[in-house]
């Protein structure tokens, strides 16, 4: 702002300004009129003064008339007279030129009174008069030496000085004495004398009389002043108090429209801040809420006290410290004089926070904040940040359901390309058997252990249900369950190796568990969709629908397979006379197949019988072929060129044959066609893996050393994979055999062929065993 | 998912405040999971609420018999109600602190509440499995349950 910019100040700075100069100049004017006053003072006392001159010039002669009468001295007479002379001319001559005088301290003084038409007039005829005066003392004044003749005796000395009346009146009563002798020059002086005391005795009292006129006039003239002086000051007075009246008038109305004006502004913005839906507020340097604020804020802050309050205690118990710590970086960045509002606009943190406020009821409540910042610029500089708050929840939580339901759909549809080669019944008592299995780990957890020996206890146990659920996972191809299996036996491997354990060595396990089931359960939900699909495909093609239904019909029936020579293709009618063993059958296929294509082998699978298998030992025998298909196509059969060396055919023949004995229950044979059995091989890693020392190993009979490929931890495979290395799975087909109250076989011949012969008991002593 | 770390984070809580206030460490039983129905509660919960990168509760319940024991073994001789539920609070309320220090950054942690009894005033997420570590301290087994969406 410019030094005459006074914007709503400019009215009441001309105003006093006015009203100064008005003050001023009345006081000039005082100031003025004061000082003529005090001229005509001293005026009044020099007329006075100086009307005593004529009287003195008057008395000067006739003393010095007296003087020479007596014969006296006339030298200081005569000088009297000159001075006197001199002082009352000079005083005439100033103030006929003009009314000058000259005051006590000897400055000269102008009496305006004496320039007035009358005075001058009036002085005029006092200089003429004076003037006449004048030439009638000049004669006198030109004598100079003695007026007695030589001869006369020196005169007597003059008397003591004395006024001029005295003078006149000694002067009267003493004529002359006849003594005296006159030169011609002093009977001269004598002559001029005369004529001069002549003159005098009426012209001093006119002269006299004149300036006290003057004297009279010059003080009328300062009664004059003074009056008007008092009449300037009661003006001034008056105007002053008139002038401040219409200023104070002015001011007040002023005052009133502006304040009406702001009035109304105020409450504009009050009702613009009750009313407006964003939560606004200002921020200051020490990032402190200022005083104005929209209602909103209350509801969206769930607060009504801000007084007083910073930013930071506003976000303090509604969010995360960290989110925090960030706002406060932001909004102190924003601060800067030289940011770019727009650049830093973009990277705003808080433009949608998640904000917790405490629920009475407990817990939180959970809403979301946009947040805008802009600069409030005053005066060129930063003074303060206008905050806008907007409660966003719903457009967050409806985004972020979209964004999900998307994901979910992404997610989904990633599911259903893995799942859908899988045949819907096989899946459905996969996920079936898996459930059950997963259930049984939970309940193998929950029992209640304290001592090592009872965590430990639990390991094999879990173990061996998660490895049927792997197992059955990549029989079916379901690589996600196969991995997530795979990782959960990774962490019981970790737990066996360790030297003592408790609950906490278990948290990971739990973990892992929650993740298989929420995994199979999207499998689930998926297959259910898959199956719907079906039928709404199936209704339509019943209603003479379209050829592509067929097609759908043919992935659920899993008839896309081409990996594999199948010896058994499913009924397509799905979901009606297909069994489990039916699913059991193409299990094992896709799994042969999967396992066969991974070792870069090929191998012919036949099943028979499976279609037998009663139901108390159903999903037993479907964990026992799962592992040995799996043994026999990773272990006993050859690759193609190894096999076609020793004049084999190249694929290798694998065969699982379920067949009831009657009374003496079931036999379950799965044979292959491969290397067979290798005893020293085995040997070496059972002495490797630390099963039996190389003494035991080399006093082992080829049925002692084939039964080593059932313990714990024994495997050939040289790493592990999700298909083989971890020895877990024969000691799995011992136990379940076990458990069901039967026996294993196992014939071999090197180079040859591999067969294990399980028998289960009749159904009815499974039951009752 | 719930993560190791943080089931890590809240256990280590609980057997913290028996280590350092009950004068007795607890041991960790092995922990399952609750799928259908609502988790164990005993006598006495503290309860805290988390909110943030996580949402849900975590709870220590208690049975009065524990409490009891665990109250004379800190010197307090009086075994009120009150007395209970401080103790199950102070147990919720280490377990928040735990939290708080190892990701308090991302979560909101609420205040501990506690519930002498009352578990219908447990309210766990939906469709959300519970994971239950039993807390063993001499012959009584308390329970810590998470519950995190």
């Amino acid at each position: 702002m410019g030094i005459l910019d006074l914007g709503r100040y400019k009215g009441i700075v001309f105003a006093i300004t006015g009203f100064l100069v008005f003050m001023a100049i009345i006081m000039a004017v005082n100031h003025g009129k004061a000082g003529q006053f005090s001229d005509n003072v001293a005026g009044v006392r020099f007329l006075e003064n100086r009307a005593q001159q004529p009287h003195a010039v008057y008395d000067a002669g006739l003393q010095l008339a007296q003087r020479l009468e007596n014969g006296e001295k006339i030298d200081d007479a005569l000088e009297a007279l000159r001075k006197a002379t001199n002082t009352f001319e000079t005083s005439l001559s100033g103030l006929a030129n003009g009314g000058m005088i000259s005051d006590s301290t000897g400055d000269i003084v102008v009496l305006p009174a004496m320039t007035t038409k009358e005075a001058v007039v009036q002085l005029r005829e006092g200089s003429k008069l004076w003037d006449s005066y004048r030439v009638k003392i000049d004669p006198v004044l030109r004598f100079s030496g003695s007026p007695y003749v030589a001869t006369q005796p020196a005169p007597a000395p003059a008397p003591a000085a004395t006024n001029g009346k005295n003078a006149a009146a000694v002067a009267a009563p003493a004529p002359a004495a006849p003594t005296v002798q006159l030169s011609p020059r002093g009977r001269r002086l004598q002559a001029a004398l005369n004529d001069l005391n002549q003159f005098g005795a009426a012209a001093h009292g006119q002269l006299g009389k004149l300036l006290l006129d003057m004297s009279a006039r010059v003080e009328a003239d300062s009664r004059k002043q003074t009056d008007t002086l008092r009449y300037i000051q009661i003006g001034g007075m008056v105007a002053a108090l008139l002038l401040l009246g219409a200023i104070f008038l002015f001011f007040a109305r002023n005052l009133r429209k502006e304040e009406a004006s702001s009035n109304r502004q105020r409450k504009e913005t009050q009702d613009i801040l009750r009313t407006v839906n964003e939560g606004l507020f200002l921020l200051d340097k020490d990032l402190k809420l200022g005083s104005e604020r929209s209602m909103a804020l209350n509801a969206i802050f769930r607060r009504e006290d801000f007084l007083d309050l910073t930013f930071d205690k506003l976000l303090k118990d509604i969010v995360p410290e960290k989110t925090l710590r960030t706002a406060m970086d932001y909004v102190a960045l924003l601060w800067g004089e030289r940011v770019n509002e727009k650049l830093v606009k973009t990277i705003n943190p808080l433009n949608e926070v998640e904000v917790h406020f405490d629920n009475p009821a407990g817990g939180f409540d959970t809403h979301f904040l946009e947040f805008d910042f802009n600069r409030v610029k005053s005066e060129g500089s930063l003074s303060h940040l206008l905050v806008t708050v907007n409660d966003v929840t719903k457009r967050v939580m409806l985004s972020r359901e979209l964004q999900e339901s998307q994901e979910k759909a992404q997610a989904q549809l990633d599911l259903l390309l893995r799942i859908l080669h899988v045949e819907p019944d096989s899946l459905t008592s996969f996920l079936t058997d898996a459930d059950v299995s997963l259930k049984m780990v939970n309940s193998i957890l929950k029992e209640p252990a304290r001592e090592e020996s009872a965590f430990r206890a639990k390991i094999d146990g879990i173990y061996r249900q998660v490895h049927a659920v792997k197992g059955e996972a990549a029989a079916l191809g379901l690589k996600t369950v196969e991995q997530r299996a795979h990782a959960f036996e990774e962490s019981l491997n970790d737990l066996k190796g360790r030297p003592s354990l408790s609950g906490s060595d278990f948290l990971p396990l739990v973990v892992k568990l929650d993740d298989l089931f929420n995994h199979l359960a999207q499998v689930r939900e998926m297959l259910s969709r898959l199956v719907d699909l079906h039928h709404a495909i199936a209704t339509r093609r019943t209603a003479g629908g379209e050829v592509g239904a067929e097609k759908v019909d043919q992935w659920l029936a899993g008839q896309d397979q081409t990996q594999i020579t199948k010896a058994i293709i499913a009924p397509p009618d799905l979901g009606e006379t297909t069994g489990a063993i039916g699913g059991l059958e193409r299990t094992l296929e896709d799994l042969a197949a999967r396992v066969a294509s991974s070792q870069a082998k090929q191998v012919n699978l036949r099943c028979a019988g499976l279609d037998g298998v009663p139901e108390a030992y159903r999903r037993a025998v479907k964990d026992i072929t799962i592992q040995l298909v799996r043994n026999a196509v990773v272990h006993g059969i050859e690759e193609p060129s190894e096999r076609t060396k020793v004049n084999k055919a190249a694929a290798g023949a694998l065969a699982v044959e379920f067949t009831p004995r009657g009374t003496d229950g079931y036999e379950l044979i799965v044979q292959d066609d491969g290397r067979g059995l290798q005893l020293e091989r085995i040997k070496e890693v059972a002495v490797e893996r630390g099963l039996i020392t190389p003494a035991q190993a080399a006093m082992l009979d080829p049925r002692q050393t084939m039964a080593l490929i059932f313990r714990p931890g024994f495997s050939t495979a040289d790493r592990v994979t999700t298909d083989a290395g971890r020895g877990a799975g024969m000691d799995l087909v011992r136990i379940l055999v076990a458990e069901l109250g039967g026996r294993v076989g196992l014939a071999s011949a090197g180079g040859k062929f591999s067969k294990f012969k399980i028998w289960l008991p009749a159904t009815q002593s499974a039951v009752a065993a | 998912m719930m993560t190791k770390v943080e089931l890590e984070t809240f256990v280590e809580g609980t057997t913290h405040y028996f280590a350092t206030a009950a004068n007795q460490p607890a041991s960790v039983g092995s922990p399952y999971i609750v799928q259908e129905g609502r988790p164990t509660v005993q006598e006495f919960t503290g309860l805290i609420s988390i909110a943030g990168k996580r949402r849900g509760i975590v709870y220590f319940t208690a049975s009065r018999p524990m409490l009891t024991v665990m109250l004379m073994r800190m010197g307090e001789t009086e075994l009120t109600q009150e007395n209970m539920c401080d103790l199950v609070g102070e147990v919720a309320n280490t377990i928040s602190g735990n939290a708080r220090r190892d990701f308090g950054k991302d979560f909101m942690i609420s205040v501990p509440t506690v519930l002498a009894g009352e578990p219908e005033k447990i309210v766990t997420p939906d469709n959300i499995r519970s994971f239950v570590i039993p807390i063993n301290w001499r012959s009584h087994s308390a329970q810590l349950v998470v519950c995190l969406e």
